[in-house]
């Protein structure tokens, strides 16, 4: 199998940890303020969230664009054990090998990058909070090592322990900080996502009994070079056990004498359903239409604080996770039910997009509007080629920035207002003509204006499609058209419409203004100059669609 | 490949016990002989100075440390040592050494955390050194000696709490439940005696084979199912679970975490030579019924555990709920055919298991030390009581999030890394059924343990007092929250060390 498990060593050896690890630095200061000292937790945890984004730039300025492999890779033996078991009558030698393993490619690198972007931004829109903040930033904190490592882990199970990391400090930061049913909100989060996780676990473990399980050593002759079978949860290794016909057929002729024949292996409908449990897994995370109820929960009553990274970053591990487990370990089932990603993609994306022209709350309308966008990564994911998956990781991005600064900007309008109804709204553009033309913004990149982030994205995506599944393509074009029509509404109707409220307001903050600005920057940027993103993710996504040609080819 | 000597250096074997039996001894007389507040720290001090030499002895027979071995008379390091006394009947072997130790840590814990009257130490002593004969030897009679041992000083802690109705109804219904499963043992074990003639572990396969494996198949069967409901309900396993939630609740809380972490570990090691040397060993008879039957029993102590779980409002009759669930969890690995993974896998659930547990109760006790300076009749252990506890003393209630997270199966803590081993026991053995039930139950679990989360840190308490703090209290909860921090983190040493225990090379 060639260039996907390689991976090259870069000078500054632990970097990737120092990046995961660094929100820690920030959650030991703020543990040593007092938590009267309100000003000072705010600033510290503001100023600890830049260290993220520093490393993360740095990763990002030294990150090779020619090299599509694997790169400022760490990898030690976190735990390895071994010990000894029967088959048949035979002993033999078992060896479980765990992998504390980091790294970034093109397409993990940019989804690090925003996470550390928005985590930052967050922290200032966090200004906005009125209790409790030492708390609060120190889970805030933790979320972002959650989310960071979740980008970067390259083991099944280090990846697993990320994912579950995030769900902790969001059950608190929703259940502490939300708004009237916030406990009610966390519940649901906490069962909705820990079911998500369950199925998750349940598949990963799977995998390591099944794909992750080798045998090295002289299988015909047991007397000349004894036989040991190990267990690996590296995802490389993993990805190459699955798709490299030698190995399988190496451990099948081993196991045959034990009558164990396929049972270590994985048959095809094995397969198919670790694929599907995978789908279920990350599609409620992302989430897919039948699971999304949670998350709209949790986007109408969080802090919109916490909303920017969920809504930004939590929902884009769904689909990174798709990606990089579920798609890479199962690239011919992938294919296979193209047709029927394609079709969960469009009823997301319309689905979506017909419920949020019917809300009359802000928050539910970005929701939905997060459920449309949503769509568009399925479709780039049934695409199955090397544009549909750049539309796909294009859409994390973009929808994060959008979604952040959307959300950033309703904190700031519900603080002024104390509401976030449409019909409550209107007129704003007289009193807050700042937060209004961020709004506008945000809304015409979320339709999709040629020019901003959200244009290339499903451009991308659309023609991706277009390849495979014309008929779909059309389908789901109509639902940008619907897309333009409900964040117009919206938009509209806050910024302009009839004057709702009359009394006066003070604009935007400097402390509120910069990350708008600096969200919106980000937004204009890849929209006009693509290849900021495209730099990196190109060459990792060529080299992945050889890879998947390949073993579809092979395999 | 046991050997007898009946001499000074196999009673050397003994030490652990006969410290437990001095401390017993000297407390009984402390009791009689002193007052006040000399008698209480004097008894507890004699209490806690025997286990912690007892766990150290128990150590020392695992660690090749020279100074020992020339002490206790053995050339070579102490490992493989098995050595038997009286035919078996008090025997020294890997199993029961890593089994003392976690009883023996359990218990010091309990010393060192709980504030109750003087008897209640020497009859904690007296139900440990039942657990500690349980868990070695090889004769059936001892065996039930020490379950005796056990039990019976079990229904008098239960009792303690004198003027207290609830306890006195725990205590009735602890008597009369736990007196029908000791006698369930005992009739299955008169069938094995039957079948084979013999009352010691290791013959009596032989003897059996000697009567005719098919012959005497219904007889087994038979014997299984009394012994398995017996074990069920010392091990608080469902079906056999009905009496736990109320004894638990109208006990003294110590003794409330005895149950739910000594007895139920005990009981589990007296299930292991049952199954391990006669049940699962017995050549003509499949072991797939035995194996089918636990797992049904593993099954259903997941579910009803779990679910019933989610509606108590009291913690101790949660906790019960809980330890019923791990009970299923803890029978899991049990429930396949016998490798060295699926013994190391029940081993480092069952550490996790008492670690999160005792330091779970450990917060109880504290929680309730508090109430009870308020209202000395009615310390009562509500969920309400967990209310607002992280404005009370923010420490505590972070000590008890890590602990609760390890309960719910979350990463980077023990019990995370229980539940993992477990599952790649449960798969190797390609049980599907058992490994969804084991996670859809723990996806329930998350509501009612996070519902104690809820309590500390999304109401308010009634009262806004800091709770009182107890160094030995605090001790005892933030050892079992680092330990449960390094089994989460760092795995392979625990593991690699039962594995060394229980299969020298």
């Amino acid at each position: 199998m060639g260039d996907f498990g390689q991976m090259t060593f870069e000078s500054m050896p632990h970097l990737l940890t120092a990046l995961v690890l660094s929100p820690l630095l920030g959650i030991l200061i703020l543990a040593f303020i007092p938590s009267s000292m309100g000003q000072w937790l705010k600033r510290t945890a503001i100023i600890a969230s830049l260290l993220p984004i520093l490393i993360a730039g740095y990763v990002y300025a030294n990150f090779n664009h020619n090299a599509g492999v694997m790169q400022f890779v760490e990898k030690f033996e976190w735990t390895s054990i071994s010990w000894t078991n029967f088959y048949g009558s035979q002993p033999i030698p078992n060896e479980l090998h765990l992998q504390y393993a980091l790294g970034v490619d093109g397409i993990s690198l940019p989804l690090v990058f925003l996470t550390a972007l928005v985590a930052a931004m967050a922290m200032f829109a966090s200004v906005l909070i009125k209790k409790r903040w030492k708390l609060y930033f120190i889970l805030m904190l933790i979320l972002e090592i959650g989310m960071l490592g979740v980008f970067t882990a390259q083991s099944l199970t280090l990846f697993f322990v990320f994912f579950e990391l995030t769900l902790i400090p969001m059950f608190f930061l929703i259940g502490i900080w939300g708004l009237m049913h916030r406990e009610k909100a966390a519940n649901q989060f906490l069962i909705f996502n820990g079911l998500g996780s369950a199925i998750l676990f349940f598949g990963i473990i799977w995998i390591i009994t099944t794909a992750g399980f080798t045998v090295t050593g002289n299988t015909m002759d047991i007397s000349a070079d004894q036989p040991v079978a190990h267990f690996t949860d590296f995802i490389p290794t993993i990805a190459d056990n699955l798709n490299n016909t030698d190995t399988i057929a190496n451990a099948t002729e081993w196991l045959k004498p034990y009558g164990l024949d396929t049972t270590y292996l994985l048959s095809n409908s094995t397969k198919w359903t670790l694929f599907i449990l995978l789908l279920v897994a990350f599609g409620i995370k992302l989430p897919m239409f039948p699971f999304h109820t949670w998350m709209l929960r949790v986007h109408s009553e969080a802090p919109a604080s916490v909303v920017m990274i969920h809504s930004g970053i939590l929902l884009k591990m769904g689909a990174y996770g798709l990606l990089r487990i579920g798609l890479s370990f199962f690239p011919e089932q992938a294919q296979e039910s193209a047709t029927w990603l394609a079709i969960l993609g469009v009823v997301n994306l319309l689905y979506g997009a017909f419920c949020a022209f019917a809300q009359d709350e802000l928050r539910s309308l970005l929701a939905y509007s997060s459920i449309s966008h949503m769509g568009i990564i399925l479709l780039g994911f049934a695409a199955n080629n090397t544009i549909g998956y750049s539309g796909a990781v294009f859409q994390m991005i973009s929808h994060g920035l959008i979604s952040a600064l959307f959300f950033m900007l309703v904190g700031s309008l519900y603080e002024r207002t104390g509401t976030t109804s449409l019909s409550d709204l209107g007129g704003m553009s007289k009193s807050l003509p700042f937060i209004s033309a961020m709004m506008l913004v945000a809304g015409l990149a979320s339709l999709g204006l040629p020019g901003l982030s959200g244009f290339v994205s499903e451009l991308m995506a659309f023609i991706g499609l277009f390849e495979n599944h014309p008929t779909l393509t059309y389908i789901a074009v109509l639902g940008i058209i619907l897309t333009a029509a409900y964040v117009l509404r919206g938009v509209m109707n806050i910024t302009y419409g009839k004057l709702a409220i009359s009394t006066k307001m003070a604009d935007a903050q400097l402390v509120e203004a910069f990350p708008m600005v600096v969200l919106t920057a980000f937004i204009i940027l890849i929209g006009v100059y693509p290849s900021v993103l495209s730099g990196p993710l190109d060459q990792s996504l060529h080299e992945w669609a050889h890879w998947l040609n390949h073993t579809q080819a092979g395999g | 490949m046991i050997t007898n000597l009946v001499s000074w250096e196999a009673v050397r074997m003994m030490l652990p016990e006969l410290l437990v039996v001095l401390a017993i001894t000297l407390g009984i007389i402390f009791d009689f002989t002193m007052s006040g507040l000399v008698r209480a720290v004097a008894i507890r001090s004699v209490s806690l100075a025997a286990v912690i030499g007892a766990t150290l002895i128990t150590l020392g027979y695992m660690l090749p440390i020279q100074g020992f071995i020339d002490f206790i008379g053995m050339s070579n390091s102490p490992l493989p040592l098995q050595v038997g006394l009286m035919d078996g009947a008090f025997v020294v072997w890997p199993l029961s050494l890593i089994g003392k130790l976690i009883i023996l840590i359990a218990v010091g814990l309990i010393i060192l955390v709980g504030r109750e009257r003087a008897e209640f130490y020497y009859l904690l002593l007296s139900a440990t050194l039942g657990a500690m004969f349980l868990v070695s030897t090889f004769d059936l009679v001892t065996l039930f000696v020490g379950l005796e041992l056990l039990s019976i000083t079990s229904y008098i802690m239960v009792a303690l709490k004198r003027q207290s109705g609830s306890a006195t109804e725990a205590a009735l219904k602890y008597i009369v439940m736990g007196g029908i499963s000791s006698a369930l043992i005992l009739y299955g074990m008169s069938f094995i005696y039957g079948m084979s003639g013999s009352l010691n572990i290791l013959q009596i396969p032989a003897g059996i084979q000697m009567a005719g494996a098919d012959a005497v198949q219904p007889l087994l069967y038979l014997s299984f199912l009394l012994i398995i409901a017996g074990i069920g309900f010392k091990i608080a396993s469902a079906p056999f679970h009905v009496w736990a939630p109320d004894v638990y609740q109208g006990s003294n809380t110590p003794t409330t975490a005895f149950l739910a972490v000594v007895s139920k570990a005990a009981g589990f090691l007296l299930l292991f030579p049952l199954l391990f040397n006669i049940y699962y060993q017995q050549e003509g008879v499949p072991s797939d019924t035995f194996h089918l039957i636990l797992k049904v029993i593993a099954g259903l102590a997941m579910l009803i555990g779990n679910i019933m779980a989610i509606r108590q409002s009291d913690v101790k009759r949660l906790l019960a709920y809980s330890g019923i669930a791990n009970t299923g969890y803890l029978l899991l690995p049990l429930t396949f055919r016998i490798t060295d993974v699926h013994l190391v896998e029940f081993f480092y659930y069952l550490i996790a298991y008492v670690i999160m547990n005792l330091g779970v109760f450990a917060v109880i006790m504290h929680l309730q030390l508090n109430n009870k300076q308020q209202d000395e009749s009615n310390a009562s252990a509500a969920l309400s009581t967990f209310a607002g506890l992280y404005h009370r003393a923010p420490a505590t209630a972070i000590a008890t999030v890590v602990l609760i997270l390890s309960l719910a199966g979350l990463p980077l803590t023990g019990g995370f890394m229980g539940k993992w081993f477990i599952l790649f026991g449960v798969f190797q053995e390609h049980s599907y059924t058992l490994a969804a039930i084991l996670l859809g139950t723990t996806v329930l679990s998350f509501y009612y343990y996070f519902g104690i989360i809820r309590q500390m840190f999304m109401r308010s308490g009634s009262d806004t007092d800091l709770i009182s703090k107890r160094f030995t209290m605090q001790l005892g909860t933030w050892s079992c929250v680092a330990a449960t921090i390094v089994l989460g983190i760092f795995p392979s040493p625990v593991f690699e060390w039962i594995l060394k225990i229980i299969n020298p090379q």
